[in-house]
């Protein structure tokens, strides 16, 4: 072989090799030192159930940010729960709350509360707090008498609250229990504080109750699974860029006596659980808003489903169960 | 001009080939090492939480057990428990956790960390709605 074509033949052949090596180079010192942002998780406790919490961030504030989440929901915890001594508690214990001393949570649980309440002829109703002690929801569940589900109803109701300009009274023996939207309240405010604190994508879970969402830039889609209410397997997949999703369904805390089911979802209008709905999904902006409608339809079933309002959400799905067992499955909206 | 038999039979620079193929191959290794950690959690348990942490991220972080707090360290895609308030230290003497499924546990303390395989990019939800 001449020498001048060995010789490019070998400079052609170090060329390709360097050109291999930079690029390998280039994928492994990539791959290695990842982009800054980071995926944490974490489960925990709280609300009187597990929560999870996932956050996309900068490396260095991943943790003290799922640290903050977790405070913040533990705060909500103490002050909305009835078993605590917090605000709730105390609304109930006094019988009254001033409005200038009401913490923000209270007054949009309020707001939240009467503005699905209408929209529902009152199937959403958080002042059956008598009712659902009466039940013995949600660590004593039990079959109450009539008399004392009758004197439960007398003293519940939106109207047993009497709104002035400085004070909010409850008559009389009436309880509020906001364990109903408490959860999806909470997601809602855990997610907005990851954000404020810097946070590029957040999902919060608790209870089932899901807030998720972020910065687009991330390309983070949110699979979120909707349980089968009778099976322990998955009925479909949602998959949520920004959004909320709450599930209601018979077969959390409920009670089976004679081969009935008594789940701890209560018909305000009677005083008895609901039937006939297995479980109701809604997907929502906020988890708030999804929470509180899907126990109201959950209540209401698809003729309250027919009437909210298309602006408070995306999507419902209703399971019915009818009395042989037999699931349909009804839907209004998409994702 | 000179001949091919002027060319002599080894010189300096043909060890540029094999030094250069030999560099490659390194490289690739060091590619595919990085990437086997990708996908790759800790999974830390500390009583009542649970914390998910990527192994591709050298990190050095102090966790709250019954008896005081541990050191856990993630180091080149590898995570070990460093240090132990535990009187047996058989946590520490574990050493480091390389693949999925490896597993130390600090029974005193009533912690663990295990490695599993990232659910999120795969099929599994991030979360489940009920």
């Amino acid at each position: 072989m001449p020498r001048s074509r060995k010789l490019s033949s070998y400079v052609l052949m170090v060329v390709l090799l360097l050109t291999i090596l930079i690029a390998v180079l280039v994928r492994a010192f990539t791959a290695h030192k990842q982009p800054e942002l980071v995926e944490l998780r974490r489960r925990t406790p709280v609300l009187g159930t597990y929560a999870t919490y996932a956050v996309i961030s900068q490396e260095e504030s991943a943790a003290n940010i799922l640290d903050a989440m977790d405070s913040l929901a533990r705060h909500l915890d103490f002050e909305l729960g009835v078993f605590s001594q917090g605000e709730v508690s105390l609304f109930n214990s006094r019988g009254y709350a001033c409005t200038s001393e009401m913490s923000i949570d209270l007054q949009h649980l309020l707001e939240v509360s009467f503005l699905i309440a209408s929209v529902t002829d009152s199937l959403f109703d958080p002042s059956i707090g008598a009712l659902v002690n009466v039940w013995g929801f949600p660590h004593d569940p039990h079959i109450p008498d009539s008399a004392s589900i009758e004197n439960a109803l007398s003293i519940s109701g939106l109207e047993n609250l009497a709104i002035s300009t400085d004070t909010i009274r409850l008559n009389p023996g009436t309880l509020l229990d906001f364990g109903a939207i408490a959860k999806g309240y909470t997601a809602d405010r855990v997610f907005d504080y990851a954000v404020e604190l810097g946070a590029y994508a957040v999902l919060v879970e608790i209870g089932g109750e899901i807030r998720c969402g972020g910065d687009p830039e991330t390309g983070r889609i949110w699979r979120l699974a909707v349980r089968n209410p009778r099976l322990d397997e998955i009925q479909e997949m949602i998959m949520l860029e920004n959004g909320a999703v709450a599930t209601s369904g018979d077969y959390e805390s409920c009670i089976f006596e004679n081969g009935s089911r008594f789940c701890h979802i209560l018909d305000p209008r009677t005083g008895y659980p609901q039937t006939g709905v297995a479980s109701v999904t809604v997907v929502a902006d906020r988890s708030v808003i999804a929470d509180a409608l899907a126990t109201a339809i959950a209540v209401g079933g698809t003729d309250t489903a027919s009437s909210v309002p298309d602006s408070l959400f995306n999507l419902i799905i209703v399971i019915m169960e009818d009395e042989a067992g037999n699931l349909t499955e009804w839907r209004r909206g998409e994702v | 001009m000179k001949s091919d038999k002027d060319i002599p039979f080894f010189r300096l620079t043909d060890l540029l080939i094999p030094l250069i193929a030999g560099l490659v191959l390194l490289a690739i290794h060091f590619s595919n090492s990085a990437q086997d950690s990708d996908g790759l959690l800790l999974v830390v348990h500390t009583g009542e939480n649970t914390e998910y942490l990527p192994l591709d991220r050298d990190t050095s972080f102090r966790v709250n057990g019954s008896m005081g707090r541990l050191e856990i360290q993630i180091d080149s895609s590898r995570a070990r428990i460093s240090e132990s308030p535990c009187p047996g230290q058989d946590c520490v003497r574990k050493g480091w956790l390389t693949s999925a499924g490896d597993l130390a546990i600090c029974v005193p303390s009533g912690v663990f960390i295990y490695i599993e395989t990232e659910s999120s990019e795969g099929d599994s939800p991030d979360a489940i709605t009920y």
